[in-house]
């Protein structure tokens, strides 16, 4: 179930608030936890043990690993460690990268021998990617003792399935929510806030990254008739603002509803389109993905400790991991290679120049690379990517522009500068300076009044997109 | 207070919704979409387990929303107002005129009529004429958005003149549109072309064949009293939309029989006018869009002749009837019986197809006319 679904909205959240908030203190973490379930189990009902065998085996291990720590046995805390990660690698990769590897063995030393492997077909558990690096956080931080054994497993449990961080991040690490799972407090002032936050993330999510993949998806659906150059570039930064408002407009509404419960998640995006460089891009883009990787790849390999070339090649297996973390396809191993060689171009040096330029250019020059690499990230065969970057760069045989490239530019121009807009922190800054304006004595009324006409604007809106989806008219007579 | 009473605005919005599923009777028809809504489904299992349930059911909370009608109608209009043209597929022109997309056509089109020429092959005594309707983009393409561009039809045409010459007769009627086009010869607010239009189509295919069309002054020319809000407005409801009028084209010597045999109906006038009531009055001709139609009339002409067409032909049927005796008139969407045996049976001495050359682009039910 998406949070952006009339299901979720009207059917589920009303019910879950309503026993959650009925419930006394002491039965709350159940009720999260079998209403995450129901959650989970809306969509794929058939992947639900799989998840919970994950909860089993990671409460199992760290409970095995805590219990060694304690009796000074290393080797068995390491075992259970070692035990811990296989398993959870081996379920991600036989789900998510069987088929890709199986592939691959046909394509290359398939052929060869003239010996096919048999595809597996599996359909992806949803979330995998995401409580899957979430369980393996929470083993690897009791092996090395940075939080204490969570020993009631519907504790645990509760804490990977929270239905609000279940199916697209942020990956929520156990130690943030470690104390809050125990004891935490609901209160007027939080829900306050999640509310605006859930809002906002539902407006991104509907209103702009909908629209914006409206307009992907119809130039690259297009014959080659109606194409051109100009095209190929407008869907870019129509993807390039889809992924964005989508993916953060997500995490917008998983923070703003853990808000609601009384959960405080980290932040998952910080303006990354406002960045000057690729580097900082990377530390305002998806921070809860980054920040894994460095925490249990980069760090435990040695990170910058041992050595240049090691520190290159730890880079190497981080930016690897994390494009094909993306997807079981070659596209996003290149998606992540992509980063890692801007990464080393700019560590080597290119960032001291960049620093020395105006920043605008700077921020052109972010802006035109992390463009590119969405290009790379939406087209999932290599045949079609090739074809698109041919296009893009004037060698597919297309016109640079012609009138439809002008009509879509004219149609989405103030979607575009809206979405700019909203993409930068400037709407806030503008509203926090606008209320200083106000008369003083009305001034949190008026200021109220607004935000509330804008909340319900932003619903009413986006629950019109989800109707208008479902709102399919049907041209001839329907027998 | 700001947290409360957001709180509480943000509780109520919700539950208005949610409520509104268990208070309000579903409705299982929308005339506004002229489609059957999804229900709310009964509880299983096995259904559920495979995630039929859940689908169904996300279906039916988005189908079945309080005021869908109204949010869609301000959907429109906020799109509008962001500057967007093209929505739902359809291009909010100029002077109130709604305005279908028409791109390239695909693989489908070279297939359609492969099946067209195939048939045509097959039945060597049969003389096989085709009539095909330009669409109102290609009439009007200045009343698209400015720079917006359709796919000319006029290239589709003599694309599909090549592939059916000697086997098929194509009679192009574009000219002859062309030639009115400063009347009310397309609707603005459905795909269809209007009554008018259909007349100049039927005037210029019986020039074509020979005949002698009947004067357009001979006709009793009827409105429908309501206005007509069509097919392309119900997919893009905009506020203050200019609607439409259906006339009716009256031969008042004209005597007719009409049957349906798939309905075991009978009526004796091609203008069902019940439908007039109804959102889509475009349906008065002929109730609609029938599997099988035979109309007999007292036309001069006695030869049998099977039509085989799309919704377009439903308002100049009407017309070809005062020429032909005995009208057989197929549409390929829902009949699918042999056709060639059906020629057989029915002594068919000529196949006449009209259809609109979007329909003939985008449909795949041609495959219906193999043997």
């Amino acid at each position: 179930m998406l949070f952006s679904s009339t299901t979720f909205l009207f059917v589920f959240l009303p019910v879950i608030l309503a026993v959650y908030f009925l419930c006394p203190k002491k039965g709350r973490n159940l009720v999260l936890l079998l209403g995450s379930l129901v959650f989970y189990g809306w969509e794929e009902p058939k992947y639900l043990p799989v998840m919970l065998i994950t909860i089993f085996v990671n409460y199992i291990l760290a409970m095995v690993c805590a219990f060694c720590r304690e009796r000074g046995k290393e080797n068995g805390a390491k075992a259970a460690l070692v035990g811990t990660v296989a398993f959870s690698i081996g379920t991600l990769a036989f789900f998510k990268y069987s088929n890709f590897f199986l592939e691959n063995f046909n394509t290359s030393i398939g052929t060869w021998t003239g010996h096919l492997v048999p595809l597996l077909e599996l359909t992806l558990p949803l979330g995998i990617s995401f409580y899957t690096f979430q369980t393996l956080s929470y083993t690897i931080d009791v092996y090395q003792g940075k939080v204490k054994v969570q020993k009631n497993p519907l504790n645990l449990a509760a804490y990977v399935c929270l239905f609000p961080q279940l199916i697209a991040g942020p990956i929520v690490r156990y130690q943030t929510v470690e104390r809050e799972l125990e004891e935490r407090k609901e209160s007027i002032a939080q829900f306050g806030t999640g509310v605006r936050r859930f809002v906002t993330g539902l407006g991104k999510k509907v209103l702009l990254a909908n629209t914006a993949g409206f307009v992907f998806d119809s130039i690259i659906g297009m014959r080659d008739s109606q194409l051109s150059v100009g095209l190929y570039w407008i869907a870019s930064i129509a993807f390039t603002f889809q992924i964005y408002f989508d993916f953060s407009g997500y995490s917008d509404m998983a923070i703003g509803l853990g808000r609601m419960f009384g959960f405080r998640f980290l932040e998952n995006f910080n303006y990354p389109y406002i960045a000057k460089s690729i580097t900082e891009f990377w530390r305002r883009w998806h921070i809860s993905l980054s920040t894994w990787f460095r925490d249990y790849v980069y760090i435990p390999l040695g990170g910058n400790r041992k050595g240049k070339k090691r520190e290159v090649f730890n880079l190497l297996l981080v930016w690897l991991l994390t494009g094909f973390w993306h997807g079981a396809a070659w596209n996003f191993i290149l998606w992540g290679l992509y980063f890692f060689v801007l990464l080393m171009l700019e560590r080597a040096g290119f960032k001291k120049v960049l620093e020395r330029l105006p920043g605008w250019l700077a921020h052109i020059y972010a802006l035109f690379f992390i463009n590119l690499s969405w290009v790379i990230f939406s087209h999932d065969t290599m045949q079609e990517l090739g074809l698109v970057i041919k296009r893009m760069f004037g060698a597919g045989g297309i016109p640079f522009w012609n009138s439809t490239s002008t009509y879509y530019l004219l149609s989405y121009f103030l979607v575009f500068l809206i979405m700019t807009a909203a993409a930068t922190p400037v709407p806030r800054r503008l509203m926090l300076l606008w209320k200083r304006r106000l008369p003083k004595g009305n001034r949190e009324k008026i200021f109220l009044a607004i935000e509330a006409a804008g909340l319900i604007l932003v619903l009413l809106l986006s629950t019109g997109s989800l109707a208008s989806d479902a709102y399919n008219p049907f041209l001839y007579f329907r027998f | 207070m700001r947290n409360k009473v957001e709180i509480v605005l943000f509780i109520v919005f919700l539950s208005l919704f949610g409520l509104a599923y268990i208070i309000f009777p579903q409705r299982e028809f929308s005339e506004m979409e002229n489609d059957y809504l999804t229900l709310c489904p009964k509880f299983q299992w096995k259904d559920f387990i495979e995630g039929d349930f859940s689908r169904t059911f996300e279906e039916y909370t988005a189908d079945q929303i309080l005021g869908k009608d109204w949010l869609v109608k301000n959907q429109v209009l906020f799109r509008r107002g962001l500057g967007i043209t093209l929505i739902n597929g359809v291009y909010i022109g100029k002077d109130g005129y709604l305005i279908q997309d028409y791109q390239e056509p695909e693989d489908n089109f070279k297939q359609n009529l492969n099946y067209i020429r195939e048939f045509a092959v097959r039945n060597p005594n049969v003389k096989m004429t085709m009539l095909v309707a330009p669409n109102v983009n290609q009439i009007y393409p200045e009343l698209l958005p400015p720079f917006a561009e359709t796919y000319s039809q006029k290239t589709v045409l003599e694309e599909l003149e090549a592939q059916l010459s000697g086997s098929v007769q194509v009679v192009d009627v574009e000219p002859a549109l062309e030639a009115h086009r400063e009347e009310y010869i397309y609707y603005k607010t459905d795909h269809h072309w209007t009554s008018l239009g259909a007349y100049y189509a039927y005037a210029a295919f019986c020039e074509a064949s020979g005949l002698t069309p009947l004067p357009i002054d001979k006709y009793d020319r009827q409105e429908l009293p309501e206005p007509f809000y069509g097919s392309l407005y119900s997919k893009t409801p905009l506020y203050g939309q200019e609607s439409d009028r259906v006339e009716l084209f009256w031969n008042p010597e004209g005597i007719y029989r009409v049957s349906y045999p798939v309905a075991g109906q009978e009526r004796d006038s091609m203008f069902v006018l019940e439908q007039a009531d109804k959102k889509d009055k475009y349906t008065v001709f002929f109730g609609g869009n029938d599997p099988l139609v035979v109309i007999n009339s007292n036309g001069a002409n006695p030869e049998p002749v099977l039509i085989i067409k799309d919704s377009y032909a439903n308002c100049l049927v009407p017309m070809l009837a005062d020429q032909y005796r005995e009208i057989h008139m197929i549409d390929l969407r829902y009949y699918h019986e042999d056709i060639d045996a059906y020629i057989e049976e029915n002594k068919i001495k000529q196949v006449i197809f009209i259809h609109n050359i979007d329909f003939l682009s985008t449909d795949n039910n041609f495959l219906w006319l193999q043997s």
